[in-house]
């Protein structure tokens, strides 16, 4: 029987786990020092008051940054044998795998508030819109809680947590990537791979539009997702 | 896990998959949006969604834009790209875009590339010049920034997008423009007739006007006019004359204007004189009445070099008559522009080629009114053509006589809108002697009758120019000092004078003036008529009147030292509602003979018989609704200056918020409104303050080494901290 007690305990251990070790910190630490050059060194060149360039930043940094915060989420498990102990616990596999996806997705957005930054030292030197802001956030925590949801399934796949990394990785890249290869793609499929592409929808949340579509994209996403992830942990019971 | 269990499971996976693609799929047709930014950028404005939502047949929109282009224009292909976008959104599924790769001039480019290239450059759009800063060297570089877009067989295009001010309204204005062209053009009647008016003769001497050989441009010429036919729906007609072997086509070439030149011939006359010889060389397109005639040989007198002859160039011919041909079949709306009584041309100041268009003219304006509309020149002795819905007068300096104030107010009484740029003075320079005394130009007070209908409506322009501190600041030259020279007369009106309320005014943050008169609304008078006024823009609290004797050399000018003295003015006004005609109670007036008619006693004998059989066959018929007493809603703009049309004010690419205010005024009288606060949505570059190169550094290595650096000292000394605790328990065991 689910209860929202467990979830809860379930969170704040695999979210107390992330901040013991110093790879938090330095994952961080490499996500900053990655969106600060890539935005930062031609930011003064376009001379524009907006973090767009950030945003579209994102869902390639995160297609590599997500993957290795989730990837012991279940790797782990399987490998010391933990995972046995956890099933046997009056816990259900929805508390488990909810609980888990929720400390990554808190691990990301954490990650993101030192990024605040850009956008208050952008607004001292420019008229700052801050609806696209406020857009381009809501629209990064949505991404980055899809991707933590497809990195939970990659774990659950495996006890090899490189072997989750990369599985994780591929699948986020796709859908990075899938709406700037369209020309490779059949006339009469352009419109469906169009819509699996995660960035093709974060873009649109990303420039101050939200939009329902985008909305129901990534819910579906993580829903997709999270309940594969679901049947692949019960199957190993 | 039993089998049955585990299959199960599955298909309860795929069911809750087919779910979740089926609720996508309805979730495409029903959906919100909620646009965050601040001016609602991506929101499309009515007039947009009712043109994308209503289309009847396919419009594709076909851009061709170089990839990673430097500052602003990146910024312009976004901003294309998400308005297309949003355009998507709203269509129904006639509505398709698409992006084409052109990839930069130089280098290596794919072969897909190359092709689109040539695509693009087979819909006559070439890559332009832009300016490229790489590696603290100015660099220039090609590029593709056009569009094309096609509706139903009706194609148009956008050469080169290098603005995104205003984009929304050229698109939209684009689609409606092609929209009621399908329309013309399938109600048309009678076919467009293109006729080619080129004699024979003028071979003899093409070699000596050196314009080479004009014997194929009939079959050049027709084979234009049929590939436009393709687009015009066969509904051109062409037709090539030669007035050497055809007196009615010399004669029909005459009475259109079409060039005719004239040269002694070889042969001799019976006196023993060389003959002449003429040729005649143009295109007449005329429909329904109308006609536009354009010219095949251009005649240009250069300095030194004497009368040079220039044929028409064949390439860009397809553009030339297609122009012409919407103009003939009057596409846009109509908007009135008053003729004579030395009011401002709307031809003047033309562009001579090479040089500069003159400050005085208003051909920038002509350019702007003719891109969303058809210029109608008006002669009140005529009267004003029913289709016209604002009639423009623009600094007129002659009397109005009481049969045209009839006219005028009449249209008003029908509803229509009329805009009225009036100067207070007519500026008259010193000429010969006097010119040597160094004396500045003697202003005359300007009195034209308007005055009379003005005043009926609860309206009062003042004989006088307002001056203002806050005003146009110009640079003196290094021989005259330097500095800055303050042109009290030019008044820059700021956002606070400036009325947003009204919704063609949304927006509109700034505007300069210039030599501007007050325009006083007078309250009991308005109230007494039942009108309805408001200001429009008005000078600051910091502005005076300069009426009387006027100088206005900016060196004996200054504020005056009485601070009473000092108050906003009206500088423009509009009124609206239903307004009552000048002429009740009062006799209408008669339309006066022609002098010319006057004159010619035979002719003006023959109009007074017929004026009287017309009165005998009338006799006993009363005419109803010949004169409007109390009109519908109409409206009526005044503004105090015909100079804020002038080509020295309103910029040629219409971007300055002067050229915004004038066509978003004649958009508003239009009953536009929609156009109007379309092209008012501006800032979408956004660019930052002026910024010292130290801020910038700082700002940068901040956001890059500066945060990382701290979180990883947050990580050490949680790190430290843990590592002091578990030494702690360590040693609380140990001991």
């Amino acid at each position: 029987m689910s209860h929202p007690a467990n979830l809860i305990t379930i969170f704040k251990r695999e979210f107390k786990v992330y901040f013991v070790s110093p790879i938090a910190y330095i994952v961080i630490a490499i996500f900053l020092v990655l969106t600060g050059w890539f935005f930062f060194s031609t930011f003064f060149l376009y001379n524009q008051a907006q973090l767009r360039d950030f945003f579209s930043l994102l869902p390639l940094i995160f297609s590599f940054i997500v993957p290795t915060l989730t990837m012991r989420l279940f790797s782990e498990e399987f490998n010391v044998g933990s995972y046995e102990i956890l099933a046997t616990l009056p816990v259900t596999f929805r508390d488990i795998i909810v609980g888990k996806f929720l400390a990554a997705v808190a691990f990301v957005a954490i990650m993101l508030l030192p990024t605040l930054s850009y956008a208050i030292t952008i607004a001292a030197i420019g008229e700052l819109d801050w609806g696209p802001v406020v857009g381009g956030y809501i629209g990064a925590v949505m991404l980055g809680a899809a991707y933590s949801a497809i990195g939970v399934f990659a774990s659950s796949l495996t006890k090899n947590q490189i072997i989750a990394f990369i599985t994780g990785m591929i699948i986020c890249l796709v859908l990075t990537l899938i709406d700037k290869l369209l020309f490779f793609m059949p006339e009469s499929l352009l419109g469906f791979f169009q819509y699996a592409g995660a960035a093709y929808h974060f873009q649109n949340v990303a420039r101050g539009i939200l939009d329902s579509r985008d909305i129901l994209y990534f819910v579906s996403l993580i829903f997709v997702a999270l309940y594969g992830a679901h049947l692949v942990v019960e199957e190993k019971k | 896990m039993k089998r049955t269990d585990r299959q199960q499971k599955y298909y309860r996976f795929l069911l809750y998959l087919a779910v979740v693609v089926l609720v996508n799929i309805a979730g495409l047709t029903l959906f919100f949006r909620l646009d965050l930014t601040a001016n609602r950028l991506y929101s499309l404005s009515d007039a947009s969604i009712e043109a994308v939502s209503t289309l009847s047949e396919p419009l594709t929109i076909n851009v061709f834009f170089t990839k990673d282009l430097p500052a602003p224009h990146n910024n312009t292909e976004r901003y294309l790209h998400d308005l297309l976008e949003e355009y998507s959104a709203h269509s129904n599924r006639y509505f398709n875009y698409r992006f084409y790769d052109v990839s930069a001039e130089e280098g290596d480019i794919s072969e897909k590339a190359r092709k689109n290239q040539e695509l693009a450059r087979g819909y006559g759009i070439y890559p332009v010049q832009i300016q490229n800063i790489e590696q603290d060297e100015v660099k220039f570089k090609k590029a593709y920034m056009g569009m094309v877009m096609m509706h139903g067989d009706v194609l148009d295009k956008i050469p080169s997008i290098t603005t995104t001010e205003g984009l929304e309204y050229r698109l939209t204005s684009m689609i409606e423009k092609m929209n009621s062209k399908i329309s013309v053009l399938l109600n048309l009647e009678e076919p467009v007739d293109i006729r080619l008016y080129l004699s024979s003769s003028l071979s003899d001497i093409a070699s000596r006007l050196r314009i080479g050989d004009i014997r194929g441009v009939s079959g050049q010429l027709g084979s234009i006019v049929e590939e436009l036919n393709k687009k015009y729906y066969g509904k051109l007609v062409f037709a090539s004359l030669d007035p050497s072997n055809d007196p009615a086509a010399q004669k029909e070439a005459v009475d259109y204007g079409v060039l005719t030149l004239r040269w002694p011939s070889q042969t001799q006359t019976v006196d023993g004189q060389p003959a002449q010889e003429r040729g005649s060389a143009g295109i007449v397109i005329s429909s329904g009445g109308k006609h536009v005639a354009i010219p095949l040989i251009n005649v240009v007198r250069v300095p030194l070099f004497g009368t040079q002859y220039n044929f028409a160039d064949m390439a860009t011919m397809n553009e030339n008559l297609s122009e012409v041909i919407d103009d003939v079949l009057d596409i846009n709306k109509k908007i009135g522009f008053l003729s004579g009584h030395g009011a401002l041309p709307l031809s003047g100041g033309q562009q001579m080629p090479g040089q500069p268009p003159q400050q005085e003219g208003l051909s920038n304006l002509n350019a702007l009114i003719s891109e969303e509309y058809s210029i109608n020149s008006v002669d009140l002795g005529e009267g004003i053509p029913d289709g016209i819905d604002c009639l423009v007068i623009a600094g007129p300096t002659q009397e109005f006589n009481d049969y045209e104030l009839f006219q005028i107010d009449q249209f008003l009484m029908k509803g229509k809108s009329l805009a009225l740029f009036l100067d207070p003075f007519e500026e008259i320079a010193m000429q010969g002697q006097q010119m040597n005394y160094n004396q500045g130009p003697v202003y005359r007070p300007l009195n034209t009758g308007l005055e009379k209908l003005l005043g009926h409506y609860g309206l009062e322009v003042s004989k006088s120019y307002v001056l203002d501190e806050n005003c146009f600041e110009q640079r003196l030259p290094e021989m005259y000092g330097g500095g800055k020279q303050a042109i009290y007369f030019a008044p820059v009106i700021r956002d606070e004078n400036i009325n947003n309320r009204l919704p063609f005014m949304k927006n509109i943050k700034a505007l300069i003036s210039i030599l501007s008169s007050p325009v006083e609304l007078k309250p009991d008078r308005l109230e007494a008529v039942g009108l309805e006024g408001g200001t429009v823009f008005s000078s600051s609290a910091r502005s005076w009147e300069m009426s009387g004797r006027i100088n206005l050399n900016p060196m004996f000018l200054r504020p005056p030292d009485d601070p009473g003295e000092l108050k906003s003015s009206s500088l423009a006004a509009i009124v609206t509602g239903e307004f009552p005609s000048y002429f009740m109670g009062r006799e209408i007036p008669e339309k006066p003979v022609s002098e010319e008619a006057a004159a010619d006693s035979i002719e003006a004998a023959r109009i007074k018989m017929d004026a009287a059989r017309a009165a005998e066959l009338a006799e006993g018929i009363e005419g109803e609704g010949a004169f409007i007493e109390k009109g519908e809603a109409g409206k009526l703009v005044v503004v105090g200056s015909a100079a804020l049309l002038k080509n020295n004010v309103l910029d040629q690419g219409g971007e300055s918020t002067n050229a915004t205010f004038v066509m978003n005024l004649l958009d508003h009288l239009n009953g536009r409104d929609q156009y109007a606060e379309m092209r008012s949505k501006m800032q979408r570059y956004n660019p930052l303050r002026e910024t010292s190169g130290g801020t910038k550094t700082l700002v940068k290595s901040f956001n890059i080494a500066g945060l990382p650096v701290i979180v990883a000292l947050f990580g050490v000394i949680v790190w430290l901290r843990r590592k002091a605790r578990k030494k702690r328990i360590e040693m609380m065991f140990s001991r």
